[in-house]
């Protein structure tokens, strides 16, 4: 029974002393809070890089705005930075670093997203990133020097992300074009790539066959990510618990109860027993 | 799931994993490797006992001498006591271009007993014997193998009197799951 | 045709064999209102029904309908490959699972793009490829495996097998990076191996997903082992606890 007790003071721990003024999450669901940032790009074959970046919500994911039209949110709360759909970042020249000399350029570009799902959404898929470096020289050529994406991890906690990209090559004379006079060839729908199935021509989904596209490695992106999940569930748990254990307690009562009476009962023919016993 | 019989509470562990590769083998012939499992008198494999052990492809040696087996390891045992967990008793035997078969090393490794990935790497020995016999088995074949089977786990005072030299190693990448253990009060964890 | 022409008729191209559970292919046709919409975050824009028509439609619930099984949701991508002396690569996946295993959505093949090594110091070869699979089981035996088929060019260029590498999903919940060892098959003597280096046609499995993934019969085979690919998991589970596995889920 001191589990019991235990959970009963949590719980009324949570309403008399917590109090009701921090934002609580969601009835059916969990509230997700990410944050962090674009650290810096390793390894590409130019120098003077700059980042695209833009991001997308799967189905029964919702950017989080109620926390905005909150009475308790103040004006710091409000940035420009929070829920940003496309993004692109400074122009950072690269510099080796490490013992191989590697080229690195530095961004710490800040991201942070504030989203609402429901349970199976947050069971099946979750938010995307995708990133396309670019180059920028000094006569003005911009090239594109890789496409990457990833999912944002599915578990609280601190996550250092490093994303792979490639860019797409067409033939020996584009990348020659490319070189003298700046452009490269593009995707044109970047979402693509992170798409898991296609259609085919009945509109069924279908399998992803990219066979036929030539492309070449470009360097990697890290990431920085922490990740909160914010639920009801514990304490759907506790209640869970609490009414079982309740049920124990009453139940437990009532044989106590019964045991007594039995006791009673046979005390009393016992003790008429004894008294005519000598 | 809601209406439960007292099999569902049950104690079942379940390995699902692969040994991965052997390493610094020193050989360009072709290993593989057969691995047995040993557990107590209380644990039971499931669906049946299995006669014969696990035994990977034969693999040769990559440019950074790593022999690949990538064999998937997928186990189900059901238990009434933590006592005999399992073991791998791991014998590496090696395939040579004339054709000839040797048992190469052995080696013993338990299974962990927390939910999780792990990645073991078990080094394995095998024995020597006199000059003449290692000049044999350089020439013929046949390095000299264990006469005693259970110097390696169920008598293991045995090894005294063994002399061994040190060979590659294996290594197994292995996720444990374990079910109904906390309704038993049997903490692998630190939780 | 010559070996650069997409349109040529590939051997190793995936079948289409695909189980989708509760999701038809209503794409095109006009729906209801949606009811399972968060109440408080729809604006209220006159008209706005108008457009909803064309929505698709939302994701099925999958852990309302059938108690008795457990789900796992993977996501994630082949991200690149590590090869000593191959300049192309293009690979092939498939999803394999135990006879009690199914698949509710997602692919369970694909056929990635061909990565060339990059000229700088980045010599992996990059493919990114994104998978989303759901499976429902009632047994943890046959715990889905991912094979990979990683085909290249030879000296020629004409398409020959590099490699094969196998792995299980991992049984935790999260992000996890895994690497996969990969080897490719040795023929039986050295005659077979030269005719079949002139021809373009060495020794490959026939069907690799079930002679890897079920193991059985594998002891007789001889492989080669050399390079290695990392993919990125992301693993979610639910309703587990009931079937009294003590590995903590997501919500």
């Amino acid at each position: 029974m001191a589990d019991l007790a235990f959970i009963q003071k949590e719980i009324e721990l949570r309403q008399n002393l917590a109090g009701e003024n921090f934002i609580s999450p969601p009835y059916n669901g969990a509230k997700v809070f990410v944050m962090g940032e674009l650290l810096s790009a390793k390894d590409f074959e130019d120098d003077n890089l700059y980042i695209f970046m833009d991001s997308r919500l799967p189905p029964n994911w919702q950017y989080n705005l109620e926390d905005y039209y909150d009475p308790r949110a103040t004006e710091t709360d409000v940035s420009d930075l929070i829920n940003r759909g496309k993004s692109v970042t400074h122009c950072s020249r690269a510099v080796p670093s490490g013992k191989n000399r590697k080229p690195i350029s530095h961004f710490c570009f800040p991201v942070a997203w504030n989203l609402i799902a429901t349970d199976d959404a947050l069971f099946r898929a979750w938010p995307q990133v995708c990133v396309q470096v670019n180059s920028v020289d000094d006569y003005g050529r911009h090239h594109i020097l890789g496409y990457g994406f990833f999912e944002i991890p599915n578990t609280p906690g601190f996550h250092k992300i490093s994303l792979q990209t490639w860019r797409p090559i067409e033939s020996l004379r584009s990348e020659i074009y490319s070189f003298y006079l700046g452009g490269s060839v593009r995707i044109e729908n970047p979402w693509e790539l992170s798409n898991t199935f296609s259609f085919d021509e009945e509109g069924e989904k279908s399998v992803v066959n990219r066979y036929g596209l030539s492309t070449q490695s470009g360097g990697s992106v890290q990431f920085q990510l922490s990740v909160a999940i914010q639920t009801q569930t514990e304490l759907e748990k506790q209640r869970e618990a609490a009414k079982i254990l309740i049920h124990k307690q009453q139940s437990e009562l009532v044989w106590r109860r019964n045991e007594k009476k039995a006791k009673v009962v046979v005390d009393r023919t016992t003790a008429q027993y004894k008294i005519g016993d000598y | 799931m809601d209406f439960k019989e007292p099999g569902d509470y049950k104690t079942e562990v379940h390995f699902i994993g692969q040994i991965v590769a052997g390493t610094q083998f020193d050989t360009s012939a072709g290993l593989f490797c057969e691995i047995h499992l040993e557990y107590g008198d209380q644990w039971r494999e499931l669906p049946n006992r299995s006669e014969q052990g696990i035994q990977t492809q034969t693999s040769y040696p990559s440019v950074d001498e790593l022999i690949v087996w990538a064999h998937p390891i997928d186990l189900h045992f059901s238990t009434n006591s933590i006592f005999g967990w399992p073991k791998f008793i791991i014998r590496v035997w090696r395939l040579d271009d004339v054709g000839r078969i040797d048992l190469l090393s052995y080696g013993v490794t338990a299974l962990p007993c927390s939910p999780g990935y792990f990645k073991l790497e078990c080094p394995t020995w095998r024995p020597i014997g006199t000059w003449q016999d290692e000049a044999m088995a350089f020439f013929i074949g046949g390095p000299p193998r264990l006469m005693n089977q259970d110097a390696l786990t169920k008598e293991v005072g045995l090894r005294q009197t063994l002399k061994t030299v040190s060979s590659g190693s294996v290594i197994i990448e292995i996720e444990v799951m374990l079910r109904n253990f906390d309704v038993h009060w049997a903490r692998s964890q630190i939780n | 045709m010559d070996q650069t022409d997409p349109n040529r008729p590939n051997r190793f191209l995936p079948k289409k064999d695909d189980f989708v559970y509760g999701d038809s292919s209503t794409y095109f046709q006009p729906q209801g209102p949606d009811v399972t919409q968060h109440p408080i975050l729809q604006p209220e824009i006159p008209g706005q029904e108008l457009f909803d028509i064309y929505k698709r439609p939302p994701s099925p619930k999958l852990i309302l309908p059938d108690d008795s099984y457990f789900y796992i949701n993977v996501s994630g991508q082949i991200e690149y490959a590590d090869f000593q002396g191959v300049d192309s690569l293009f690979m092939k996946y498939d999803f394999v699972a135990g006879p009690e295993w199914q698949i509710i959505y997602g692919q369970k093949s694909g056929g990635s793009q061909t990565a060339y090594k990059a000229r700088g110091s980045n010599r992996r070869l990059v493919w990114n490829f994104p998978f989303n699979l759901g499976f429902r089981s009632t047994n943890l035996k046959g715990w889905p495996q991912l094979i990979i088929t990683c085909i290249g060019g030879d000296f020629l260029g004409r398409e020959v097998i590099k490699g094969y590498g196998n792995g299980h999903i991992p049984t935790q919940p999260g992000r996890h990076e895994r690497t996969l060892y990969m080897y490719r098959p040795k023929s039986s003597s050295i005659l077979v191996n030269f005719i079949g280096a002139l021809k373009g046609k060495l020794a490959e499995l026939i069907d690799p997903p079930s002679t890897l993934g079920m193991a059985d019969g594998r002891e007789v085979t001889r492989m080669e082992s050399g390079g290695s690919v990392k993919i990125v998991f992301q693993v979610s589970q639910t309703n587990m606890e009931k079937f009294g596995y003590s590995v903590k889920s997501i919500s």
